[in-house]
């Protein structure tokens, strides 16, 4: 998944001549955490609802009223900006992100501002990317880490009858296993675990339930 | 008491089946009644044949079109793409014949259900078949094809004006009802159930609470699996009075499915009868507190119906009756059906304290539910008053 199918291209942002309280402004209406500074196209700075009601006035000194009407976004933004590109991938976006604890990234074309990505819209394509926007079942499975293993499981579950909604794979509990975690459109998963657990592997969750012969109803 | 509470059900019910081998067995039903009957609950005129409902009932709340493609497939002639763009037609759910009148009976039960209650014929109704909480306004999923618990509100709303407050104990999310209503003020839906990250069908997270006019109309308090019965009980009783109280409902519908006992084949919580006598107790209360008495309680989910089903659904009847069952299940019953169990049948109606296993994390998974429920109740009961309010 790419950064342009993920980011926010409605972008409010604000000269380098405006002013605190306009940026302020911003982040209240809007409904907006950051606002980007930017002349000309170009993001020269940023600043965050934090940043902003930092320099409010506070109750116990009124005489610093003003100060939001007089200070200049350019003389308190941050800089320089840490931007990404819409073809930079989603994940790429995601570790910067974590790695620099920032809440934003501003996404730059040809030195131009063409979107914003938030840590919010990246929690979204998670989910999305997890599948839990369509009815399926959860399953874990533990498999050793070596070719072959992924493709038979999912085998069995095209032989369950059910499609696969999404699939991740982390590094399994021990040394040299690995955890394949998928969700199935399937309400009765009852059989698919059972032929997991014939094919040698072990159910992480849920555990294998009995199933008992039935008489088939009249 | 003056007027007795009914029991929707006949073997017409039967028809709604998927094949000899799916899980969603009217034997369960069958098996059901059989032991309220053996138990003496029944008196006279207080089962009630279902009806089936009319087409134009159904399109209170799905499309023409969804409820063509059912018609067509019921008879056989639809596409299997097309069936499985509206949710049919897979192992879970698939197609089968005479599958729209079959389903026209389990609506129609609680929607007859709903109306003898607004009539006044009685104040309590079980329609037992009914509970189909999974179908969707376009779409059948989970074993639901069409929505009676939807249908039936759609009709209170409808003719009354009612505000009705709709409760779900099945161990999976109340999906489809939730969703048909996402943007409905007058329709407060509750649902708790095994946590969608584990269990079908994925959504009922905390942070749903409704859309537009409708934020703060949907409760969710997704339990993690296996939470045993102080739990669920604690958060149960915890959850409806203070919501019920802030809504002031004028009718209480539950939807009881038993899939969350410890035995059943296709979820992971561990609950037993215990919680199966508190749900519908607290409910009966509930109904004579802020809705005259009115109650429609449907079935639902189940799926060990030899052990789990009958005993939990005669513990509503009773409760309904206001009567007090001795433990021991009658011995003409167990004659009756041990023969044809594949399992040992349960000799008592209520599960004993030391049913299975201790499980593991007791500890932090009764942590985790008390959690989840301040995250649930903490906005819910003040949004619904503020909302009330305007
Ligand atoms: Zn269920
Ligand atoms: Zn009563």
């Amino acid at each position: 998944m790419l950064v342009e199918e993920i980011m926010e291209r409605n972008v409010y942002f604000v000269g380098p001549e405006a002013t605190a309280s306009e940026a302020l402004l911003i982040t209240q209406e809007k409904r907006v955490r950051h606002v980007p500074i930017v002349e000309s196209g170009k993001v020269i700075g940023i600043l965050s609802d934090r940043d902003l009601r930092d320099i409010s006035p506070s109750t116990l000194s009124p005489e610093q009223d003003d100060l939001l009407a007089t200070t200049k976004v350019k003389d308190i933004m941050r800089k320089p900006v840490i931007t990404v590109h819409p073809l930079d991938a989603m994940e790429d976006a995601a570790r910067i992100i974590y790695e620099h604890k920032i809440g934003c990234l501003p996404v730059v074309q040809n030195d131009q501002l063409v979107g914003i990505i938030t840590s919010t819209d990246i929690l979204h394509a998670i989910v999305l990317v997890m599948g839990v926007a369509q009815p399926g079942s959860h399953l874990e499975i533990d498999v050793p880490d070596q070719p072959g293993a992924l493709l038979e499981v999912t085998r069995i579950i095209k032989e369950g009858g059910a499609n696969i909604i999404s699939i991740y794979i982390t590094p399994g509990k021990e040394e040299k296993r690995k955890t394949i975690v998928l969700r199935v459109s399937a309400f009765d998963t009852r059989m698919i675990i059972h032929a997991i657990v014939a094919a040698g592997y072990k159910m992480i969750f849920p555990q294998p339930k009995p199933i008992y012969e039935e008489r088939p109803n009249e | 008491m003056n007027k007795l509470p009914k029991l929707i059900y006949s073997k017409a019910l039967h028809d709604y089946k998927f094949g000899p081998d799916h899980p969603f067995n009217p034997l369960r039903l069958e098996l059901t009644v059989d032991l309220i009957e053996k138990y003496g609950l029944i008196q006279e005129g207080q089962m009630v044949e279902p009806q089936s409902c009319a087409i134009e009932d159904l399109l209170m709340v799905h499309p023409e079109n969804f409820i063509k493609v059912i018609e067509k497939a019921s008879q056989g002639k639809e596409s299997p793409d097309l069936l499985q763009t509206y949710g049919l037609g897979t192992d879970d759910t698939p197609a089968f014949s005479g599958m729209l009148e079959a389903t026209q009976k389990v609506v129609g039960s609680a929607l007859s259900g709903a109306k003898m209650i607004m009539e006044g014929q009685t104040d309590h109704v079980f329609a037992i078949g009914g509970g189909l909480h999974h179908a969707h306004r376009n779409k059948a999923s989970g074993f639901c094809v069409l929505n009676d618990a939807a249908v039936a509100i759609a009709y209170l709303q409808r003719n009354y004006g009612l505000n009705v407050a709709y409760i779900d104990t099945d161990a999976h999310h109340g999906d489809g009802v939730q969703f048909i209503f996402y943007d409905d003020p007058t329709v407060l839906t509750i649902s708790i159930h095994e946590t969608g990250r584990y269990l079908f069908p994925g959504t009922g997270q905390v942070e749903e609470r409704g859309r537009f006019e409708g934020y703060g109309f949907s409760v969710n308090i997704p339990l993690e699996a296996y939470t045993e019965d102080d739990s669920f009980i604690e958060v149960y009783e915890q959850t409806m009075e203070p919501i019920l109280e802030a809504f002031q409902p004028d009718i209480l519908i539950t939807q009881n499915g038993c899939d969350a006992h410890y035995l059943d084949p296709l979820t992971h919580l561990a609950i037993t009868t215990k919680s199966f006598e508190v749900i519908p107790r607290l409910a009966h209360r509930l109904a004579h507190k802020y809705c005259k008495g009115r109650w429609l309680a449907l079935g639902g989910g189940g799926y060990d119906h030899w052990r789990v089903v009958p005993r939990a659904w005669t513990l509503i009847w009773a409760e309904m009756n206001e009567i007090e069952l001795p433990d021991e299940i009658p011995v003409e019953w167990l004659q009756r059906w041990q023969k044809e169990s594949p399992v040992a049948l349960p000799l008592r109606l209520r599960d004993g304290a030391n049913e299975f296993p201790p499980i593991p994390r007791r500890e932090i998974i009764t942590d985790k539910n008390r959690v989840t429920l301040r995250r649930s109740i903490r906005d819910a009961v003040e949004l619904i008053m503020s909302r009330r309010a305007c």
